[in-house]
């Protein structure tokens, strides 16, 4: 019966997935973790590995140590007790209702204890208050099989608002629907918007959401950051929904960060010593890398239960950092010395470790082009920035041999390894490349316009961006043009837009809402391609001897005629766009993701929309 | 709308007042009634585009002028629709790759293909002029701006079709071109017009658009119109629209103030102030401060050779000492832009390099 105890133990600690459901299923019913010290008193030995032949006769609890040490209430979390005060102080406003606040988003990396944190202060909030067992109501993705799938989540929050009074209880998202899918995310976003928007004086429970975000999670479709590579509180609930709700402090924001070692350390020694286990501080050092509880937890109970003969290299979680770490790690070098080997120096040993923990080195070589500057704040030799951008560069003209990238990291490394003074850096920046293929695609698509339109295909495109495009607004522009043609119409501008100044941000930009900058300045040039795309249409249609074979072009711009038919332009922008992205089907579905969250904006300006997309296709 | 550049744009050879020796080739290459496929070449703004017209307009009369736009479809590999412009005439049609994309190849492919084979069915009843024009001009634009995917496929495609289709390709320059192309084509190299035969069109323009002068001392005109000419870097086109702009700005045009015959055009100014601000300010802040110039200017689509060019001589034409090294590392940063896949690299590598050099 031991050994059989001792599998099952095994199988939930293997994968994150199947503890996390355990997890979930107990949810459900709470109930307080047991206190297994009285099992077993008297099993305490010097080395933990000596004392495992005991250990697998003990009489074991089959639940995972995950579960069986969940914290029962919030003095045992393992998290910054400052942190605790903020979410405690913000959830206990939104029960007694005193603020504004609607909707309370807590973000950060997995096993930073969010959901824990909130179990805990609902429990201990809503205690006495309300009937409700542990004080918790949490969306379940797969738990509503009636109805269509897309409205699982706004039935689910409908239903929700009655949680109040005797009943009430904290709704806690931590699940999401199939956001992936473009109408479950534009009915996810409505209902949070309307949940939030509700009036003021209507009782509502406190809704929490719970989001672990995922820093790019693929590397397929690298050229925009949008809600498919990359699951973050802005690209879920919209650029537009997080503005409007700021004004009144609707959405409350808390961030986690990974856990410190020193919380983790306490909460491994409490394990420990409630397991019996005497573990050497070098040895609860070692697990305290992760910032990751859950899955600390997990390698302490597959350490102990495997008679501590895997080594934690093997099995620890894969430190997956970010883009910023990465580049504070190039830049910075590390302090991390996990299987430091002293043959090789120590610049060599960081820049392996970011290699093998961080796989997008295209958008790191970036990072590191943009940020090399802060470091000793801006002040170090030029020589050096030389021999930086030469390496940059160099690994730039390489291709996709990542021996190369790594060159490049290296020599960056080194270079600043040198600079003797250390001063403070300066803040890192988010690489500005995707915004410059934002305005690329931008002004190039406003050239093919005009090309097209005005220029009639007779002059060469470098030719209307260098020549044309700056010196004929000025000739058009002109009071003496304008007597000469009797014409009297607006300021043209430069063609594709003036000359902007691309700042680097602190966050990736999010690709929504496109056309938001452009909807302010209207251009003269602009309204004449549209003047002229509308004319040439309806020539097209009186012109029955046209023989040519423009059958696509004459029904896209019989669309643009139809500048009032909203709906069904919609419907034409999501057939072009959804065709820019040579995917398969499934993809497709990901792609139309961020068409229909932007349906709102698109309908403002449809007709300048559509030449963009036009334009991009 | 209608600029002088396209208003005083000669239609005909008669009309067409520099490179006689070119144009007197032509006449007589027009007058076979047919000529072999051809490679127009030669800095923008000389007249290349203009003599391919009159060549056309002599073989096959007034009906080239004709032109309409329209939209070919073509579907790719991966069974993805493409659709581009076309425009065209009855005798001849026009392309530009760069509209094209990546899908250059299949795109002259298929449209070559199809205007061949279009073509053989009118050949079935000829006219009561006999075969005389048995071909279809297609005029390729930026034909360096092909990819050699595409370069290939046309070698082929210009021997098998040679019958239907008579290509002329146009280009600022013929060193991306492949050898196999540049020997199945008669190369006409198309020079800039020099300061004076600028200075001509001009006057005669200024002349027909009454444009008032301060004086009318032809020596003093003369020096006016070939600042215009010379600050315009001897191209037509933009010597034309710059005077048009000039003209129309100013009531009366100071012949004195040859300064105001010149516009330095946005994107030039931008990098002047690059230039200076490398000059002044050798630090590593600065680096950082004009990495958003760099970028501004990308974001314009601005050509990032001509960015790395424009810079380097703008650079080298105030540091004469280092003109070499400058030059040189250029050069250097040229090949990588080429190679590589994103500029901002190569351009922030050699503005630190820049630095270093004159430090």
């Amino acid at each position: 019966m031991c050994s059989i105890e001792h599998y099952s133990m095994f199988e939930v600690s293997t994968g994150t997935t199947t503890s996390m459901a355990i997890k979930r299923r107990h949810v459900d019913h709470w109930d307080p973790p047991n206190d297994s010290l009285s099992d077993e008193p008297e099993d305490i030995l010097e080395d933990p590995i000596q004392q495992l032949p005991r250990l697998s006769r003990m009489k074991l609890d089959s639940r995972s140590w995950v579960d069986k040490y969940c914290p029962a209430n919030s003095r045992d979390l393992c998290i910054n007790p400052r942190k605790l005060k903020d979410v405690r102080t913000a959830l206990s406003n939104m029960i007694t209702g005193e603020l504004n606040c609607r909707l309370l988003v807590l973000s950060g990396p997995s096993g930073s204890s969010k959901s824990t944190t909130i179990r805990c202060l609902a429990k201990e909030l809503l205690l006495g208050k309300s009937n409700t067992l542990g004080g918790l109501v949490e969306f379940l993705d797969t738990n509503t099989a009636d109805g269509a799938l897309p409205m699982q989540f706004p039935d689910f929050l409908a239903a929700c608002r009655y949680h109040i009074g005797s009943n009430l209880s904290v709704i806690l998202i931590e699940e999401l629907p199939n956001i992936f899918h473009a109408e479950t995310l534009f009915r996810f976003r409505k209902a949070i918007k309307e949940w939030i928007f509700s009036a003021q004086d209507i009782p509502m429970p406190p809704l929490v959401l719970c989001l672990t975000e995922l820093d790019s999670l693929s590397e397929r479709d690298s050229r925009s950051y949008n809600i498919e590579n990359c699951l973050t509180v802005e690209t879920l609930l919209g650029k537009d929904l997080l503005h409007s709700a700021s004004f009144d402090n609707r959405i409350q924001r808390i961030k986690f960060q990974p856990i410190a070692k020193t919380y983790l350390a306490k909460t491994i020694n409490h394990i420990c010593s409630a397991e019996h286990i005497r573990a050497s501080k070098s040895v609860v050092q070692s697990f305290c890398e992760s910032g990751d509880v859950r899955s600390l937890i997990n390698y302490l109970q597959f350490w102990v239960g495997s008679k501590g003969n895997f080594s934690r290299f093997q099995t620890g979680r894969e430190n997956q950092i970010t883009l910023f770490h990465a580049i504070g790690k190039v830049i910075h070098s590390t302090s991390d010395m996990t299987g430091y080997d002293h043959d090789f120096s120590h610049d060599f040993h960081t820049i392996k470790n970011v290699m093998e923990n961080y796989h997008d080195i295209n958008l790191l070589l970036l990072g590191l082009l943009e940020n090399y500057t802060i470091y000793n704040g801006m002040d170090f030799e030029t020589s050096r920035a030389m021999a930086i951008t030469e390496s940059l560069s160099l690994s730039d003209t390489f291709g996709a041999v990542p021996e190369f990238k790594e060159y490049a990291l290296l020599a960056t490394r080194l270079e600043l390894a040198n600079v003797k003074a250390k001063g403070p850096p300066s803040t890192m920046k988010f690489p500005r490349q995707f915004r410059l293929q934002k305005e690329q695609n931008k002004v190039s698509s406003e050239i093919s316009n005009y090309r097209r339109y005005i220029a009639k295909l007779q002059v060469l495109r470098d030719d209307i961006n260098l020549i044309d495009g700056n010196l004929v607004p000025k000739i058009l522009n002109s009071f003496r043009y304008k007597m000469a043609h009797d014409v009297s119409k607006e300021q043209y501008q430069r063609v594709g837009g003036a000359f902007k100044k691309l700042f680097a941000e602190e966050t990736p930009s999010i690709m929504e809402n496109e056309d938001e900058a452009e909807r302010g300045n209207e251009d003269q040039f602009r309204s004449d391609i549209n003047e002229i795309a509308r004319q040439e249409d309806n020539n097209k249609e009186d012109d029955d001897d046209d023989l040519s074979d423009a059958i696509e072009n004459s029904t896209d711009e019989e669309d643009l005629e139809d500048t009032l038919d909203e709906q069904f332009l919609a419907m034409t922008q999501q057939r072009t766009q959804g065709s820019v992205t040579p995917k398969i089907t499934i993809d497709n579905d990901i792609n139309n993701d961020d068409d229909n969250g932007n349906d709102e904006d698109m309908q403002d300006d449809p007709e300048l929309d559509f030449l963009v997309s036009q334009g991009i296709v | 709308m209608s600029l002088w550049v396209d208003k005083y744009r000669p239609k005909k050879f008669g009309q067409l007042t520099f490179h006689p020796q070119i144009t007197d080739s032509l006449k007589s290459l027009a007058a076979t009634g047919d000529f072999p496929h051809l490679l127009v070449y030669g800095p923008s703004g000389a007249g290349k585009k203009t003599r391919i017209y009159a060549t056309l307009n002599e073989l096959f009369g007034a009906s080239v002028e004709k032109l309409k736009i329209d939209v070919k479809t073509f579907t790719n590999a991966s069974s993805k629709k493409l659709e581009f412009n076309v425009l065209s005439s009855p005798y001849h049609l026009e392309i530009t790759p760069s509209d094209m994309g990546n899908n250059d190849r299949v795109v002259i492919q298929d449209l070559l293909k199809d205007v061949a084979s279009t073509e053989q069915v009118d050949f079935s009843n000829p006219g009561k002029n006999g075969v005389k024009h048995r071909f279809k001009v297609v005029i390729i634009n930026e034909a360096d701006s092909l990819s050699r995917d595409a370069q290939a496929a046309l070698r082929r495609t210009m021997e098998k079709y040679s019958a239907n289709i008579r290509l002329i390709m146009v280009c600022n320059n013929i060193s991306n071109i492949i050898a196999p192309i540049k020997s199945r084509t008669l190369l006409v190299r198309v020079p800039a017009p020099s300061v004076k035969e600028i200075g001509d069109i001009l006057l005669h323009i200024a002349l027909k658009e009454s444009v008032k002068f301060s004086s009318n001392d032809p020596e003093k005109l003369r020096k006016y119109v070939d600042a215009v000419a010379r600050g315009s870097a001897q191209n037509l086109r933009r010597s034309m629209l710059t005077f048009e702009t000039i003209s129309m700005q100013l009531e009366l045009l100071n012949v004195d103030n040859l300064s105001s015959a010149t516009i330095v055009l946005d994107w030039e100014v931008i990098i002047q102030n690059i230039a200076l601000s490398l000059r002044r300010d050798k630090s590593v802040a600065n680096l950082a401060k004009l990495r958003v110039t760099f970028y501004e200017l990308l974001s314009h689509c601005i050509p990032s050779r001509l960015i790395l060019k424009t810079l380097a001589l703008e650079l080298a034409s105030s540091e004469t000492s280092h003109c070499r090294e400058l030059m040189e590392t250029a050069a250097v940063f040229d090949e990588r832009l080429s190679l590589g896949l994103k500029a901002i690299f190569h351009l922030e590598g050699f503005a630190a390099k820049a630095m270093v050099i004159m430090s």
